[in-house]
């Protein structure tokens, strides 16, 4: 006759796997909870967070891209679309500013590269559209985005340049 | 708030704030402020939990700028405390129109009244 795990046994009978499994089940259903009551509550943010791009002006009103296209140069994935031409008082500018962002990865590289600050990736991260040619963005809707975010954009730079 | 409304604020999410959170906010909820959309900011007692009560339908992308980095815990001090720099050429906080009549549409989109004429290629025309 073959030996008996009596220990064994008594767990099958006394429906340990349940027990164990409620446990665990309970367990987490009072563990303080890991999930945010979106969209009410959001998570942190940093400083530096990289999020959809604007354009900056100057605190006197005048647009700060002068056309150099750094940022068109070092972006790895292509999406920037820079033309340019003297404006009537001299000044460069530029006459199109396009950033397809369907294609940028949102390295942070455009901000790094530009000498005058003014392509930014801003704190805010829900622009999710319902069409892919929403997300075509042009001069006027990045220079938009920077007259809506400045007053947070510019604090950010604000708290981040010690660290620069 | 009519019958409808309290079915709909117990059932749905997205007509302001669920009775759960409403509760959640009358016990631990200190209020900080309100934007000028009407939107309420709260933080718990011990200040570690920062949320939004929406006024009228809870759309995320509708914290402005002002309040967008408190609730986000990037900084601490609130507008109601210590304002943000504002340049006069800034514009009102938008929402994320997508999905509505003013969504943005780049220039050569179709849902623009006058899309603009493209010039990377000459149109063939008959004889």
């Amino acid at each position: 006759m073959a030996e008996i795990d009596y220990g064994r046994a008594a767990k099958y009978f006394l429906l340990a796997d349940f027990v164990k499994g409620f446990q665990l089940g309970l367990k987490y259903f009072f563990a303080p909870k890991a999930t945010l009551n979106y969209p009410h509550e959001k998570g942190p943010l940093s400083p530096r967070f990289r999020g959809e791009h604007a354009l900056r002006r100057y605190p006197n009103g005048e647009e700060r891209c002068i056309a150099c296209k750094l940022c068109e140069a070092i972006c790895p994935a292509q999406a920037i679309t820079i033309d340019a031409e003297p404006r009537d008082d001299g000044s460069r500018r530029t006459t199109r500013y396009d950033i397809d962002m369907t294609k940028c990865i949102y390295c942070g590289f455009c901000q790094e590269a530009c000498p005058v600050d003014a392509i930014v990736e801003g704190p805010n991260f829900e622009f999710a559209t319902e069409t892919r040619e929403e997300l075509f963005y042009d001069k006027e809707k990045l220079l938009q985005n920077g007259e809506r975010w400045e007053a947070e954009i510019a604090r950010n730079l604000e708290l981040d340049a010690p660290y620069r | 708030m009519g019958i409808l409304n309290t079915l709909l604020r117990a059932v749905t999410w997205w007509n302001g704030a669920t009775l759960n959170t409403l509760w959640f906010t009358a016990r631990h909820g200190k209020k900080v402020g309100e934007d000028e959309q009407g939107n309420a900011f709260y933080q718990s007692h011990d200040g570690k939990r920062r949320w939004v009560i929406y006024n009228g339908e809870a759309e995320a992308s509708r914290v402005s700028a002002d309040w967008h980095g408190w609730l986000h815990h990037t900084f601490d001090d609130y507008p109601g405390d210590q304002p943000l720099k504002r340049k006069p050429w800034e514009q009102p906080h938008q929402e994320n129109l997508t999905g509505t009549a003013q969504a943005y549409a780049p220039a050569g989109s179709l849902r623009r009244a006058q899309p603009a004429q493209r010039q990377d290629y000459e149109a063939w025309s008959p004889e």
